[in-house]
């Protein structure tokens, strides 16, 4: 089980609890023995499929075969450390706006588990520590 | 009978494989979403965002190829009700920017009874697309 986990706030939501994400292990596993592809090809969907929202056809959106297909196709990058993996995967699992754009204060932080409060009595009411 | 044993199955372009009049699921997770939420198992997910009371994103290793997803569910009912199962279906409340469902992720998937979110011990997501 992965020894960190990553907290972090929508820029655009900020009446919005602070959310936390939690790696898999499985693709932890992956991401240590080299199996990922590059992460620019997850932003070449991504920005397809966004493309497709903002010109209001994502309801009808396929994407090209030829790219959805790199998933699995793409030669690997080798394998990561576990601290590798996580910035990996924020560039991956996190919207883009949170971390690419430099705001008054950090919007994400990859934390050790321990530091995740268990206590969930007012989830709705975590904010990011700064 | 014959017996087909292979490490690997993909397409001629060495692509994920279509099988034809098969519909596999395409992710599949069972997490803990109280306490320190975790996965207990899971396959074709990349990560779980636990994003506030009984609502989380199931994050996809490899998103599937359309936005048409069939998302299913159950969740234990929370603790000290005598009710269980409760529904996990999704939940277009968290995100006001994306109303419709990434291919990249089973966003809005939430555990409700009667309206009301609530944080499961043991819930179970299916993803078909």
């Amino acid at each position: 089980m992965s020894n960190y986990r990553v907290i972090f706030e929508d820029p655009e939501q900020p009446e919005q609890p602070a959310m936390v994400l939690v790696p898999s292990d499985n693709w932890l596993s992956d991401a240590m023995s080299g199996n990922l592809p590059p992460i620019s090809v997850y932003w070449e969907l991504q920005d397809d499929e966004q493309k497709a929202i903002d010109e209001g056809r994502h309801s009808t959106f396929k994407h090209d075969p030829s790219k959805w297909e790199k998933q699995f196709t793409a030669p690997r990058i080798g394998k990561l450390t576990e601290e590798e993996a996580m910035e990996y995967l924020v560039m991956k699992d996190i919207p883009r706006k949170v971390w690419s754009i430099e705001y008054n204060r950090p919007m994400f932080k990859i934390v050790k588990t321990e530091q995740v409060p268990s206590d969930r009595q007012f989830r709705n009411a975590w904010e990011m520590a700064q | 009978m014959s017996t087909v044993k292979a490490d690997l199955v993909q397409n001629t372009s060495g692509g994920a494989t279509a099988l034809t009049d098969l519909y596999p699921c395409k992710a599949w997770a069972n997490f803990n979403g109280t306490g320190t939420v975790s996965i207990f198992s899971s396959g074709n997910v990349s990560s779980l965002t636990d994003n506030s009371t009984g609502k989380y994103t199931l994050n996809l290793s490899a998103s599937t190829s359309t936005t048409h997803q069939s998302i299913s569910g159950s969740a234990r009912g929370a603790s000290g009700q005598s009710y269980d199962g409760a529904p996990v279906g999704r939940n277009n409340s968290i995100s006001k920017s994306t109303s419709s469902v990434p291919t990249y992720a089973a966003r809005l998937i939430g555990t409700s009874t009667c309206g009301i979110s609530f944080d499961s011990s043991d819930i179970a997501v299916l993803v078909i697309a």
